[in-house]
């Protein structure tokens, strides 16, 4: 009992160690994310921070796996996995980090002295940025409330960003605007010059004591960013002092090129004075006027563009742009390279409904090659697709269909092709998914959006309350459930979750139960799933599952023929049932040698059937004929008598 | 059957013209025989007048026990009797006559009664027969199913 119980604990820790109390929320500590309690059993019951995993947005899977040891002034993830929720409400997936050393920086913001902005603030995060620039990661959650600080005097410690997608809490003040005008899910892991950028807006909060731009919405932030350049627009009402405000210009340059590395911010004295000489983009005295917009330059016309879909394609069609562009901003060579996309686009005898948007989208990937992906009004970075998918299949479809239509239509790769982006991760291999996609039916997105998501669990609404992220999960959802299960266990969702979670053999053997013809072929291509799945990802005994198998298999046995076979095969089956190993209660229903030889048994007996039915009909049939029959043998009977009594007569008579 | 029935038709036309053969033969060399003779005969006559069934079946019987209970009688009548009234004295006494008739009559009794019994015999076995074979029928019916579908 002792035993059952303590496995029963071990269970529930996330990594064999981390309890988790869902009871006991940790303010503050998650930067925006929830957040809650965790005990470390094997260090003393020590405090740990267990940050609650989204269903709807996939945590960082490269990161809690690469992010294996202590870095200091980092709350690193210690281990992660599911917990239970307290209240009995199910389970949920936790990310454990350790605890915060102090509040958060924003919760009473002062203006903090350039010599302790630099030594507390700035060098232990960029310290903590070069340790994960040089593993090839990002961090893109610096913001004042995921900045911590034990006391005054004490260097800060940055925050998670392991439980969600890549900056998808940030507030767009903190974002380039390249990446802020893109929904929170769509930002993608983007590059360190991100992450020197919003450790940039974090330095100039500090050095101020207010947040930049307060008060303004994202578009006109995202506007004036575009307009004035990053640096101006947020000191616009702010003092900086000279040898910050150098700092600052160059973290917030527009060209993430421009932006330093984090092993330059750690050591400012070789940088200390280096000014850019970036050449000003060329800026016309004559607005065109889009909508509502006075388009000043190539990068606020490609935003203008991006705002305005409808009125980009007619300006577009009636050569506004490329007049404007040639005669009031003086560019020939973009307005040429306009003009040929437009051309192009014209020139297409059979426009599909891709046509406008990609011209939409590589318009403005020629007027500013540092714009994302823009389609149909949507901005995103190709690789934030996982959370894309994760975020359009929770609630917005218009990103799901944008995802759909962009891999369908090859956008992504013709997209990347346009425009060298430097710094920014590689796009997914999206040639992969495309095939996907076109050849996958109707659940190739549910299966895109698994594949790429591995951690987060399966979305039918039954599986509400238990976070089934694996196939082992699934198997066992499977055993718990199978009671109160209907005809069919795997629905077009399921086995949207399995192909994408289960290895290449049961993958294909999902597509085969997507192309089954009718409900025979398909209970068969499940039940031969379900046993294959067992033996690959659950090969203990499941007699739950192995219940409701048999009772599909009620049909098959019913196919026999012979009843004391069958009824033996029922007895078989039933303690084969019991033993709970799906595989072999198929082998019991499928022999195909057995079947064979029972059908042969079968013909058989019916024609040894129709003989006797045949012979019985002719006894009834012949009656009377027997009685004529027995007359004439009776009568020639009598007349046999008769002569050998008349010969014997003669005999004796003529022997006498 | 059809062939038999033809060969009975003249198997019996065979009969009935070696008897009149017969006949005519004795009554030319022993006319005083022939006379009492007919009278032993008379069922058998008549049998073969009236006697409808194919190739005269029962006719030919009583004839053929007839002629074997009148062949003694016959012989002793040739050696020790002379004349029509010796020879009737001798062969129509009630003794022989009686004799004979009931030769008719068992030839009669026995070919009324052996179908009868051979029908019974034969019921009897096909009886037999139709219930091994109802027993083989179930047998198969409740191990096979085949009463509920014969062809699934």
């Amino acid at each position: 009992m002792a035993d059952d119980s303590l496995l029963a604990l071990s269970n529930t820790l996330i990594a064999g160690r981390y309890a988790v109390d869902t009871s006991q929320t940790v303010a503050e500590a998650g930067g925006g994310l929830p957040a809650y309690l965790a005990r470390d059993r094997m260090a003393a019951d020590a405090r740990r921070v267990a940050l609650a995993v989204s269903r709807d947005a996939s945590p960082r899977a490269r990161h809690l796996k690469v992010l294996d040891e202590p870095i200091d002034n980092l709350m690193v993830p210690l281990g992660h996995g599911l917990a239970p929720i307290a209240g009995g409400k199910g389970e949920g997936y936790f990310v454990i980090c350790p605890p915060p050393p102090g509040p958060a920086v924003s919760r009473a913001l002062t203006v903090w002295p350039e010599r302790a902005l630099l030594e507390l603030v700035l060098r232990p995060i960029a310290g903590v940025l070069d340790v994960l620039h040089s593993r090839k990661l990002t961090h893109r959650a610096i913001r004042p409330n995921n900045v911590f600080q034990s006391a005054p005097g004490q260097p800060v410690t940055l925050g998670a960003a392991w439980a969600a997608p890549p900056a998808m809490h940030q507030p767009c003040v903190f974002e380039s605007p390249y990446s802020a005008m893109c929904y929170p899910a769509c930002r993608g892991d983007g590059s360190m010059a991100d992450d020197i950028y919003a450790l940039g807006v974090l330095l100039l909060t500090l050095a101020t004591g207010r947040l930049p731009m307060a008060g303004l919405d994202d578009p006109t932030v995202i506007r004036w960013k575009l307009d004035l350049g990053s640096f101006a627009a947020l000191t616009r009402d702010l003092p900086v002092s000279g040898s910050l405000a150098d700092l600052l210009r160059t973290m917030l340059a527009e060209d993430p090129d421009h932006r330093p590395l984090p092993a330059a911010l750690i050591d400012l004295a070789p940088t200390r004075g280096r000014r850019l000489a970036a050449r000003p983009g060329r800026r016309s005295q004559h607005p065109l006027m889009l909508s509502d917009t006075a388009v000043f330059d190539a990068r606020t016309l490609a935003w203008a563009l991006f705002c305005d879909e409808k009125k980009a394609i007619q300006f577009l069609r009636n050569g506004m742009v490329t007049q404007w562009l040639r005669r009031a901003l003086g560019d020939a060579t973009l307005a040429t390279q306009i003009e040929d996309l437009v051309r192009g686009r014209m020139a297409e005898t059979k426009p599909g409904s891709w046509s406008d948007p990609t011209l939409v989208m590589n318009t403005i990937s020629a007027l500013n090659p540092r714009m994302p992906l823009c389609w149909r009004g949507t901005a995103l970075w190709p690789d934030a697709l996982p959370s894309i998918l994760a975020e359009g299949i929770a609630s917005r479809s218009e990103l799901m269909a944008a995802a759909e239509e962009l891999l369908l239509a090859d956008v992504l790769n013709s997209w990347s092709a346009e425009a060298d982006r430097p710094g920014r991760p590689e796009p997914p291999d999206t040639l992969l998914q495309r095939q996907l996609m076109q050849g996958g039916g109707p659940g190739a997105l549910l299966r895109l959006f698994y594949g790429l998501n591995p951690m987060l669990p399966c979305r039918m609404p039954m599986m509400a309350s238990a976070w089934i992220a694996s196939v082992q999960d699934l198997m066992r959802f499977f055993e718990d459930t199978a009671d109160s299960a209907g005809d069919s266990l795997i629905d077009l969702h399921i086995a949207a979750f399995i192909a994408a979670r289960a290895d290449r053999k049961i993958e294909m053997q999902v597509g085969g139960l997507a192309s089954a013809k009718d409900a025979e072929s398909f209970r068969r291509a499940e039940l031969a799933l379900l046993r294959d799945m067992q033996t690959r990802y659950h090969p203990a005994a499941m007699p739950g599952l192995a219940k409701w198998v048999a009772a599909r298999l009620q049909p098959d046995l019913d196919r026999w023929h012979n009843k004391p076979r069958r009824e033996a095969l029922l007895a078989r089956l039933d303690a084969l049932t019991h033993a709970g190993t799906v595989g072999r209660l198929l082998e019991l229903a499928e022999d195909p040698v057995a079947r064979a030889a029972d059908v042969i048994g079968a013909q058989r007996a019916t024609t040894e059937m129709a003989m006797i039915d045949a012979e019985l009909a002719a006894i009834d049939r012949n009656d009377s004929r027997r009685f004529a029959a027995a007359e004439g043998f009776g009568q020639a009977i009598a007349g046999g008598i008769g002569l050998s009594a008349f010969i014997l007569m003669a005999m004796s008579v003529l022997l006498r | 059957m059809k062939g038999g029935s033809k060969f009975g038709r003249l198997m019996s036309a065979m009969v009935v013209l070696l008897l009149a053969l017969a006949g005519g033969a004795l009554i030319a060399l022993s006319p005083d025989i022939a006379l009492p003779l007919t009278i032993l005969l008379l069922p058998g006559l008549l049998a073969l007048i009236m006697d409808r069934t194919p190739g005269c079946a029962v006719a030919r019987a009583i004839v053929l026990f007839q002629g074997a209970a009148c062949v003694h009688p016959v012989i002793d009548a040739w050696y020790r009797c002379a004349g029509i009234d010796g020879c009737m004295g001798y062969l129509a006494e009630w003794p022989t006559v009686l004799r004979v008739w009931l030769a008719a009559a068992a030839a009669w009794i026995t070919v009324q009664v052996l179908p009868v019994a051979l029908k019974v015999l034969d019921d009897y076995r096909i009886r037999h027969r139709r219930s091994v074979l109802m027993a083989r029928r179930a047998a198969l019916a409740e191990e096979w199913g085949l009463e509920d579908d014969p062809l699934r």
